[in-house]
């Protein structure tokens, strides 16, 4: 064995004893020599540490700390993946919870309700004197009696003639037995050129020359009252 | 956790507390230190028990939680110390009466402070090497499991630790003769 081969088999063996073939190499050459009673010295200090004695009431210690974390509420051992869940959750549901109570009238095209203040209450006499607070009270039957809203085109709107459909809406919800009419510049339209559909009426006009229309809608309810609502729009021409 | 189960953590305990201990203190170098991670190494084993499938040895896994444990620790250390945080201050370094006399003990021995210290300046992979194989008398392919690499890169750690140790306990030797030498003469 020559030098870099000892050298070697030490990395390669730690705390090997050296080979028959080795030794005699050791024995010759200083550097190996020192090398290796270096390793050896090195070795029986390293193996004869002594080891430390435990803390006293290591044990006890510990456990406490065991039932401490045993005893914490679950919430606060969370990982990191149950946390993004769960906070995708509180999310979504705050994105809801916005949605649902967000302030959005039954239909867009209701008319504005009327406000009233009442009269304010009685006050004992002994009562303390408090800022005087105006209820205000929505009274369903003051809706404005007209139920028609036009949608598009609306009163003076300018419309291109392709694929022109004319909405409306209507508040109050319309009945069963409510019969509708619609005409346009005075021509009554086939049934066939309108429908209703969740309080919404879209009206498909056959063909509309380009210029000023009238659309008149009228709806008789079963009580055999009449509401019209008429409306104007302008229609441009087609483009070439 | 069942009572049953208590009862088998708490004999593992009883088994280990003394190695772990010993492993972690030769890792620090800090007695009170090596003692709160012996303890939260337990803890993490006491949580993670359920998934010990018992793949290895039990000691080999509970060392490796301790190994990543200790380095996890010394990447706060080097954060905290980064901002100036954390650093304990000498009078702080041993708050136990028990860890100060025990550490005494430890002190006296010379050459057994020289080797501590020796071990303690070395790089951290080296370190954790060189603990485990001579302190610890785990076999090199124990130890490369422990550490997540291949035994060849433990005997080569171990070679150049050693390497590293020879070099630095003949500076402390000089470094001691020296002192020795100039107490003589101022005596």
């Amino acid at each position: 064995m020559n030098c870099q081969q000892i050298e070697i088999f030490f990395r390669d063996n730690p705390g090997a004893a050296l080979p028959p073939q080795a030794q005699s190499h050791v024995r010759e050459c200083p550097d190996c020599r020192a090398l290796a009673s270096g390793q050896s010295e090195l070795e029986s200090l390293l193996r004869n540490q002594p080891g430390v004695e435990l803390p006293p009431y290591f044990q006890a210690r510990l456990w406490a700390r065991i039932n401490r974390t045993e005893a914490r509420p679950k919430l606060f051992e969370l990982r990191p993946a149950r946390l993004s869940l769960a906070a995708s959750a509180l999310m979504i549901a705050a994105v809801l919870t916005l949605f649902l109570r967000a302030p959005v009238p039954e239909n867009v095209f209701a008319p504005q309700a009327v406000i009233q203040t009442p009269s304010p209450a009685t006050i004992p006499e002994n009562f303390p004197s408090m800022p005087e607070v105006n209820i205000a009270v929505v009274e369903p039957e003051a809706i404005e009696p007209s139920r028609i809203y036009p949608v598009w085109p609306g009163e003076q709107d300018v419309a291109e003639s392709r694929d022109l459909n004319i909405v409306a809406s209507f508040y109050p919800a319309v009945q069963t037995r409510d019969r509708i009419k619609v005409s346009i510049d005075d021509r009554p339209l086939a049934s066939a050129q309108y429908q209703m559909k969740e309080d919404c009426l879209t009206i498909s006009p056959n063909a509309l020359a380009p210029g000023q229309h009238v659309v008149l809608v009228s709806l008789t309810g079963r009580d055999g009252r009449e509401t019209n609502k008429s409306w104007s729009f302008y229609l441009l021409e087609e483009r070439s | 956790m069942t009572e049953n189960s208590n009862i088998a953590f708490d004999q593992i305990v009883q088994k280990y507390d003394k190695r772990l201990f010993n492993l972690l203190f030769r890792l620090t170098g800090d007695y009170d230190l090596a003692q709160d991670l012996a303890q939260e190494v337990f803890l993490i084993a006491y949580k993670e028990y359920s998934k010990f499938r018992g793949e290895s040895d039990f000691f080999t896994w509970l060392y490796r939680i301790a190994v990543n444990h200790h380095r996890r620790h010394l990447r706060k250390q080097k954060v905290m110390s980064f901002f100036g945080l954390g650093e304990r201050t000498p009078e702080e370094e041993v708050s136990d009466p028990g860890a100060l006399e025990q550490m005494e003990k430890i002190e006296k021995l010379s050459q057994d402070k020289m080797v501590r210290q020796a071990v303690s300046e070395l790089p951290v992979e080296f370190k954790e090497t060189v603990v485990l194989y001579y302190f610890e008398d785990q076999a090199c392919d124990d130890i490369a499991k422990i550490l997540d690499c291949s035994p060849g890169t433990v005997k080569s750690r171990l070679w150049r630790g050693r390497q590293i140790l020879a070099q630095k306990l003949n500076g402390l030797k000089a470094a001691n003769n020296q002192g020795g030498r100039n107490e003589l003469s101022a005596n």
